[in-house]
């Protein structure tokens, strides 16, 4: 059934909400729950509804999300008639320099879709955290007959307003009005930004926009423009779902990861990632010492822990110092703490150091901000850290934006 | 410098294992929490940057073959690499089984002369180490030997396990005894020679070819002793023949602690885990009242319970209230609320049910069946065994695989042994 659809995940932005992680690093390539990366969601999702094409669309810094998607076989994307591609922008006849919107970046890419002349097209987004189910979407597209089915989620309308996209929905799911990012929304059901379009459908929208667009976006012109001149169903989705748009939100999904019956259940989803080209197919299996506690946590292959650690997510290759403490925190791959290291509601990203004595976060400070520290910082012994700071990538001492 | 061809030899039965070789080969026994004993030597064969590896299996080999696959783990999948499984193959001679180590590298001939070696590499694929097979190799070729063997000091109530040899000032070998009952050396081979092409060659055609001896350490080098250059290379590192379940259960838990020589966390092995699915694996998860100390745990396991000084492998679940303690629970293993576990190595997809007692390790008399592989009063439970609820197990007991619940009607009293009803065939390793 889902041979004839190919889908585009787009993975490429820049974001400005998750801080320093994404500072080298586009949303979708930001490391996820140990030993995964955000865009494995979709991935995973896309490989359980027996999808085989896959356009990745990448725009910023892409070097490590071409790395982990590599031939697609984590995913089941290799062999005759499957397969996963990068679409990077492009120079050229027709194009202009880089991708100005997401309808923008799909418009760029309609040779890559004409090329296999699929019965319809699935655009998702890479960034977002969710083990949905495609396959009753596509029937449900399929048995319509819509030009486009559009995933919505009830949401609290309060404290969604100018975050999402609200539909309105008429008899059998039929989107009757659709308003992008309103201050006061008329319904509750937000669009998750899943979309399946009939190809006749999107490539004769996609061409108007390129035409006469003011912007370039699939949300705030070709939907809205769809919901108006075509027929645009949608399908309610009621799991879980979370697009971390921002670092306190990015936390909490790493905290969604714990518990007796955690909200993302990493097993229950079968989610995959590539392992291989970190090297961490081989990591041995992590040692615990004497004299440490772990409680409430998730923990990858590779690591020493000597200290205690608790309501946390451990990378691989983590080390932790006896004496140590780490409490409601994510240390991302090869992160070193020394002894009596404090680290509290805290992200440390890749190769993050903190020498011994360091505080990172306050206990007292709990349910407060986020801090975040860059991808290879130092943090030298007995620095303080206050919660809801960022440390740079790459900072070695004091400096500004660590208070 | 010409790299070797290396033929590493993985076809033991190791009959000393017990069930744990039940139906795998020696090699493909899991070690150190997501590995199989040849990851070492293969590990030491990609750092050292060879290209060619034989490996001869004989003794079920299914889960050596799909284990090893292409090689790429090791980097062996390339143009010019590669690493091929060499079972025995019929040909002209009546005997289609490898009669001995010497004999499995002579029948092995038509995979070694196309790829026209000056030398080749003989590694056991049994035992736990780090060792850059460079350093032995420069030796080799500097001193212009026929022969080199790789030699480590072993204690005195030893002598009696390995090939023991004699050297002189400059190093070269003067004698060689396989397993003498006393000896006044304390130089043990470790089973690792540099063979120069034609001395193997010829060697190999006199002595294994014409019916005079099919082993290495039993025929070929006591024949060729005198006659050609041997010389030793000492090694000092931490080395293991994980041949018997003592030595087995010793090297596990040496893989806790990194001062034992065992440093997982720096042998950089390699492995592959994708044939079983453990890459798929999510990080393992620890409950609210998890407690660990002293132990390895790899991916996909979920500990609520109690684990000192054991080794976890992926997919492990230890229920709350449980306490396991020097154990090796393997892949899939699964031990109810309140079992306590004691001094046992447990073999894939056992399930412990809750509240049942495994108590090995107390003196006990030797195992009605498996006498030979006791180690301690260390228990050993086969694959697939389920343990019904409030069981108890004493010491230096033995269950079968797949041994049948109708067997569990009451208490295993120490030394007891638990025959499965496994056909091999139908329990292939995967």
């Amino acid at each position: 059934m889902a041979r004839d659809i190919l889908a585009l995940v787009l993975a490429g932005g820049r974001v400005e909400e998750l801080s320093v992680l994404t500072m080298l690093r586009p949303k979708a390539a930001v490391p996820f729950g140990g030993q995964y990366r955000i865009v494995d969601f979709a991935l995973t999702c896309l490989m359980r509804a027996d999808i085989e094409r896959v356009g990745v669309i990448g725009l910023y810094r892409p070097f490590s999300l071409i790395d982990h998607l590599g031939i697609g076989e984590p995913w089941d994307m290799v062999g005759r008639g499957r397969g996963v591609k990068i679409l990077p922008p492009y120079q050229g006849e027709g194009a202009v320099q880089g991708y100005r919107g997401t309808a923008d970046a799909l418009y760029q890419n309609l040779a890559y879709i004409e090329r296999y002349a699929p019965s319809d097209v699935l655009v998702m987004s890479g960034d977002h955290i969710h083990g949905m189910n495609l396959r009753p979407l596509i029937r449900q597209h399929r048995e319509s007959g819509a030009d486009l089915t559009m995933a919505v989620k009830a949401v609290d309308p309060d404290s969604g307003h100018g975050r999402f996209g609200f539909a309105e929905l008429g008899a059998g799911y039929e989107v009757t009005d659709y308003q992008e990012k309103p201050a006061k929304p008329r319904s509750n059901l937000a669009s998750l930004t899943i979309y399946m379009f009939k190809t006749d459908a999107l490539v004769m929208r996609l061409a108007e926009n390129h035409r006469q667009g003011s912007s370039f976006h699939l949300s705030s012109e070709v939907i809205p423009r769809m919901v108006e001149s075509d027929r645009v169903c949608a399908y309610l989705f009621d799991g879980y779902w979370n697009y971390a748009r921002s670092l306190n939100a990015f936390h909490q999904a790493n905290m969604d990861l714990l518990g007796e019956e955690p909200l993302i259940d990493l097993d229950a989803w079968g989610v995959r990632s590539r392992r291989q080209y970190r090297g961490l197919g081989d990591l041995p299996p992590t040692l615990f010492r004497g004299g440490c506690s772990c409680t409430e946590a998730i923990v990858a292959r590779g690591a020493t822990i000597a200290g205690s650690v608790t309501r946390s997510i451990i990378g691989p290759n983590v080390r932790i110092a006896a004496g140590a403490r780490v409490a409601e925190s994510v240390l991302m791959d090869d992160v070193r703490l020394g002894p009596d290291a404090l680290v509290y509601r805290a992200i440390l990203d890749k190769e993050v150091e903190v020498a011994s004595g360091a505080h990172i976060g306050r206990v007292e400070a709990a349910n407060g901000a986020v801090a975040v520290i860059g991808k290879r910082a130092r943090i030298s012994a007995g620095e303080r850290i206050a919660p809801g700071a960022a440390v740079v990538p790459g900072a070695t001492g004091c400096e500004e934006g660590r208070s | 410098m010409n790299k070797p061809l290396v033929m590493l030899l993985a076809g033991g039965g190791g009959t000393r294992l017990g069930v744990l070789v039940h139906d795998r080969s020696k090699p493909a026994v899991p070690f150190g929490g997501c590995y199989r004993i040849i990851d070492m030597a293969l590990s030491n064969v990609m750092h050292a940057g060879f290209d060619w590896v034989g490996v001869l299996t004989q003794y079920q080999p299914l889960s050596l073959m799909s284990h090893i696959g292409t090689g790429e783990p090791w980097n062996f999948h390339g143009y010019r690499r590669g690493v091929r499984i060499l079972p025995p193959r019929t040909g002209q001679a009546a005997s289609d089984w490898y009669r001995g180590t010497a004999d499995a590298v002579w029948q092995s001939m038509d995979f070694m002369r196309p790829l026209k070696p000056e030398r080749v590499l003989v590694l056991s694929g049994d035992h736990v180490y780090r060792m850059d097979y460079r350093g032995m190799l420069a030796k080799h070729i500097e001193s212009g030997a026929d022969v080199t063997v790789a030699v480590r000091e072993v204690a005195a109530r030893d002598v009696s396990r390995f090939g023991m040899v004699w050297i002189d000032a400059a190093g070269n070998i003067t004698r060689f005894e396989e397993k003498p009952p006393a000896a006044d050396t304390r130089l043990a081979s470790m089973g690792i020679y540099i063979f120069e092409w034609r001395c193997l060659v010829a060697a190999l055609e006199e002595i294994v070819g014409s019916g005079k001896g099919t082993d290495f350490g039993q025929d070929v080098i006591p024949a060729l002793l005198g006659r050609k250059h041997f010389l030793a290379h000492r090694f000092d590192g931490y080395w293991r023949d994980v041949g018997t379940l003592s030595s087995y259960f010793e090297a596990s838990m040496d893989t806790l602690d990194p001062k034992s020589g065992l440093d997982l966390d720096a042998w950089e092995i390699c492995t592959s885990d994708q044939y079983s699915g453990p890459g798929d694996r999510p990080p393992s998860r620890f409950g609210p009242r998890a407690e660990l100390l002293d132990t390895r745990v790899p991916a996909g396991c979920r500990i609520d319970g109690r684990v000192h000084r054991s080794v976890l492998f992926p997919g492990v679940q230890v229920a709350g209230g449980a306490r396991v303690e020097e154990a090796v629970l393997m892949d899939g293993v699964r031990v109810g609320e309140g079992a306590v576990i004691r001094r046992a190595i447990i073999d894939k997809d056992v399930c412990v049910g809750s509240g049942v007692i495994i108590d090995g390790g107390r003196k006990a008399g030797s195992n009605t069946k498996y006498g030979k592989c006791d180690a301690a009063g260390l228990s050993l439970i086969g694959k697939g065994v389920s343990l019904p609820a409030g069981l108890r197990v004493g010491s230096n007991v033995v269950i079968e695989p797949w041994a049948d619940e109708g067997s569990f009607a009451s208490d295993i009293p120490d030394g007891e042994t638990v025959i499965g009803t496994a056909d091999p065939v139908i329990v292939v390793d995967r």
